[in-house]
């Protein structure tokens, strides 16, 4: 007994430091909030066979992904409304004419297990998907005032989510039994997908982070890099993003659907032939006093997080004010005109440490590109073909990529990026070394598709290891 | 990657001089860090802070990501030495930048784990007048001052939090309030709003499971309190409030051993007072008493460790003190010695059973008003307030509170419920 009660006492010791035996109630706070913030969006003329007269914009969200993170992996939040805004008349002035909402819903069926997938799945019907999920699209148009709901796909199949790639045993031939099965053809001739995929993004941030320990020749890379368009990493550099999954929406869209004139346009000098695309993600106020309303039904949405062009927030909205940014509309972005219409990296860095000669603020080339910032797209630039893309897109006469054409996955926007903001699309600076920088790595590190949605199959979890998986080697683990 | 992307063009600033370039590059590169590290276990994040602050001693936005991975850290194992380590570094940060806003958050959050709860109050207004447009700040404060009881000006400032962001920390705040306002239906369908919108760190999201687990138990919905709990262990294993939460749903339908096994795994984890008088009731109403004795020495113990460290308040203590007639002089010390340090209903329900088991019925009753002023839907509540009235005479109300808490849940404690249920046969 006195054995038991000294050893009761050193554990009471241990876990009750007096001050705080008693509880209170310690809600989490959040530094980060994974599901409802965006990472990239895409957008341009589809470049699948047949399908040129189409749009494809697709968003991506929760980066970093395990592809082995069971047993739940990664799903939509049902908490969050995923949005596509388009703006389509009045000069694009970053007010929406039209959005296109993604609303998930979750279902958890009968689970006899500890796992969220359960057996050697046969497709994406299999009740071995306990963790089933669901979406409902609404299409908005806001001249007209009208919404549309769709639940189902033209033959009445639920619009589900892409179940995760768990591996060859329980997910076999994924792409074929499950990645393709999941785009769904809507009776509107929309065509749609929600699911895991390969992150397309790729760039060199190992090497990066090391405090700028760049793998030769990058940062300046030699012009004979420029012109291959695909597998033209160079040797040393390393993808950091290879190897990981994100969770994607896409949509392909007929374009007649999406002009203010409901037509296919040809003229680039016709207003009506540019649009503006942006995406963003919101989540239902709710009164925390109580009130008659339900709050689910009652809610207003408030915007969390918005995305256009690739680089605004990060490089050209200081810190301090990337809260309200995201929390703003597009149609607003004149008050931070003052900021990326002279991005002190431009001068402060690339000026000052690189020596490299910038064009003088204000910088109209970039205020053009980023307020509002919304991603342009010319819809009479005909998309090109894969065989014929360049990463560096306009910069290297292919102008159906980043920032003419909108962006493509294959789009280098790191290294256009980079090169745009030391001012090779102002006259007089389009030279060496401007036009020569890059971080090293040139290519996704898995193959993209050519057809819808474009982004390659997810890596496998089974696959996936730092000896066997991807991770810069460019070994598709999709399959 | 949109948040990337910079990298590239602003690490160039470590290069340089230019303060403002060296904040950005860092700002970003804490970015990625932290999505990178998103899906780490919080040792894990630890250990990597530690190496960044070994590499880097000079950047305070190391040592803040470390201050919090520590509290995250107490957050799952109720381990206090961790408080004490991310306590030190805020210390050392704000001594050497007193504007530090992230170390000044960070505060804040240590300020409330302490029970300070009128210091936390006064920094998250001063924070909230420093970044009116940050979230946190407006959730420290309502958690400060729903402490103190402050309920109007709580749901205010909650309900800032939760219309300048809605996310798991602003939402789980409402469904609280809802709850504690009687409105138990919303509650749960905002808490499971709360779960949709998840957290990188799976305790979060398992932290709101629990709530909802709890809402539901306290409202009778046995069955899916269960699961819950079963969501909440899935989603972060081991995990010491859903496992007594489990032990509650399997008492609840008298199934002892299986309630013994949870208690005994969430005791193991984290021996709380709380957790070891739960399995002093299983045990007794399993029959083994010997068992019962030892979770009766280890209470007893809990205390006298408090007690040698001039632990004056502790409202848990005093319920299970006052819920098993021991100590009952002990009881109401540690109950009103709590109200000093906050004024919320648990507090003001503990001081009333503490009161009533102590014959101070009169008391007890003015405590209890202030526990029930808004009719929250706790069935101890109710079953306290109607013992309280039964003592003086009002045998009416005594019969409708008892009615009402054994209506929210017939089961609700393993002891308590069937005194509830005598005393409601004997006052009809």
């Amino acid at each position: 007994m006195l054995s038991n009660v000294r050893r009761t006492m050193v554990l009471a010791a241990v876990a009750c430091a007096p001050l705080f035996a008693a509880s209170h109630r310690n809600g989490p706070l959040l530094l980060e909030d994974q599901t409802a913030n965006l990472n990239d969006l895409y957008v341009f003329r589809s470049y699948e066979t047949g399908r040129s007269n189409y749009l494809v914009m697709s968003m991506s969200v929760q980066g970093f992904q395990n592809p082995d993170n069971g047993p739940s992996y990664y799903k939509f939040s049902d908490s969050v409304l995923y949005r596509f805004n388009i703006n389509n008349q009045r000069g694009l002035d970053g007010n929406p004419d039209m959005q296109i909402d993604f609303v998930f819903q979750t279902t958890l069926r009968p689970n006899p297990t500890f796992v969220s997938y359960f057996g050697a799945l046969k497709g994406i019907d299999d009740p071995g998907i306990f963790l089933y999920q669901t979406y409902v699209i609404v299409i908005r148009n806001l001249a007209t005032n009208t919404a549309t709901y769709i639940y189902t796909d033209q033959n009445g199949h639920a619009l589900s989510v892409a179940p995760p790639n768990l591996g060859p045993k329980s997910t076999p031939a994924y792409e074929a039994n499950f990645g393709h099965p999941s785009v769904f053809t809507l009776a509107n001739g929309m065509r749609v997908f929600a699911g895991p995929r390969d992150d397309a993004f790729y760039f060199d941030s190992g090497g990066t982070f090391d405090t700028l320990n760049f793998r030769a020749p990058a940062p300046v890379i030699p012009a004979s890099a420029d012109t291959n368009t695909g597998g033209g990493t160079y040797p040393n550099a390393v993808d950091g993003f290879a190897g990981y999954n994100i969770s994607l929406i896409a949509v392909e869209v007929p374009i007649q659907m999406l002009t203010s004139d409901g037509t296919i346009p040809t003229n680039t000098a016709n207003m009506d032939a540019h649009i503006g695309v942006w995406a963003s993600t919101h989540r239902q106020i709710v009164t925390v006093r109580p009130s008659p309303s339900d709050p689910i039904s009652y809610g207003n949405y408030v915007q969390i997080d918005r995305v256009g062009n690739p680089l605004t927030v990060e490089a050209l909205i200081p810190l301090p004010m990337k809260d309200y940014w995201n929390r703003s509309a597009p149609a607003q972005d004149q008050q931070f005109a003052q900021y990326i219409g002279n991005p002190f990296f431009a001068t402060g860095i690339l000026n000052g440490v690189f020596g490299l000669s910038v064009p003088p603020a204000p910088r109209n080339d970039l205020l053009g590109v980023f307020v509002p910032d919304i991603m342009r797209v010319d819809l009479t630039i005909p998309p090109t073909a894969p065989a014929s893309q360049n990463r560096l897109g306009p910069l290297a006469g292919d102008n159906a990529g980043w920032p003419f054409g909108g962006r493509r996955p294959i789009d280098d926007v790191v290294d256009i990026g980079f090169r745009a903001l030391a001012g090779v699309l102002v006259s007089g600076y389009g030279v060496a070394p401007n036009n020569q920088l890059g971080d090293g790595v040139n290519s996704n590190d898995v193959p993209l598709q050519n057809v819808f949605p474009f982004h390659a199959a997810p890596h496998a979890g089974y696959l996936h290891s730092q000896e066997n998986g991807t991770n810069g080697k460019g070994t598709p683990t999709g399959q | 990657m949109k948040i990337t992307i910079l990298f590239l063009l602003a690490i160039p600033a470590f290069a340089q001089t230019s303060a403002s370039a060296d904040r950005l590059a860092q700002a970003y590169q804490d970015r990625i860090l932290t999505e990178a590290t998103s899906s780490m276990k919080t040792d894990d994040h630890i250990s990597m802070y530690e190496t960044l602050v070994k590499a880097q001693p000079e950047v305070p936005h190391y040592q803040n990501l470390l201050a919090g991975a520590f509290i995250q850290k107490v957050r799952e194992s109720m381990d206090y030495t961790y408080l004490e380590r991310a306590s030190q570094i805020v210390n050392n940060v704000i001594g050497q930048d007193a504007k530090n806003y992230e170390a000044a958050r960070l505060r804040t959050e240590i300020s409330l784990e302490r029970h300070d709860f009128k210091i936390a109050a006064d920094y998250s207004r001063t924070l909230t007048e420093w970044s009116p447009m940050d979230p946190w700040n407006w959730g420290t404060l309502g958690d400060a001052l729903t402490e103190m009881g402050d309920y109007d000006k709580a749901a205010d400032a909650y309900q800032k939090m939760v219309s300048l962001r809605p996310d798991l920390s602003s939402y789980n705040r409402a469904a609280y309030f809802r709850f504690i306002y009687d409105d138990p239906v919303n509650a749960e369908k905002i808490m499971r709003m709360a779960i949709a919108a998840g957290s990188p760190m799976a305790e979060n999201t398992a932290w709101c499971e629990v709530e909802l687990g709890k809402i539901l138990l306290k409202t009778g919905k046995v069955r899916e309190a269960g699961q819950a709990y079963q969501a909440a262990l899935r989603q972060f294993p081991n995990y010491h409030p859903a496992l007594a939460g489990m032990a509650h749903v399997a008492a609840a339908q008298s199934d002892w051993k299986s309630a013994i096994a949870s208690m005994k795994q969430a005791q193991a984890a984290t021996p709380l007072p709380d957790y070891a008088a739960a399995l002093y009731d299983y045990y007794m109403a399993a029959g083994e008493m010997k068992e019962a004795e030892k979770q009766k020495e280890l209470i007893f113990v809990t205390d006298q460790v408090g007690q040698a460290a001039k632990e004056k308040a502790n409202r848990n203590i005093a319920i299970i003190y006052a819920d098993h007639d021991w100590k009952l002089d002990r009881a109401l010390e540690l109950a009103k010695n709590e109200l000093e340090v906050r004024g919320d209903i648990y507090t003001y329900d503990a001081l009333a059973w503490a009161l009533y088991k102590n014959k101070d019925f009169t008391a007890a009753a003015d405590a209890m008003k202030k526990a029930l002023q808004f009719q929250t839907p706790e069935p101890s509540f109710y079953y306290h307030a109607g013992l309280i009235a039964g003592a003086l005479g009002k045998k009416e109300e005594a019969r409708e509170l008892l009615k009402k808490a054994l209506e929210l849940n017939p089961n609700f404690d393993t002891r308590q419920a069937s005194v509830a249920g005598q005393a409601l046969k004997e006052l009809s």
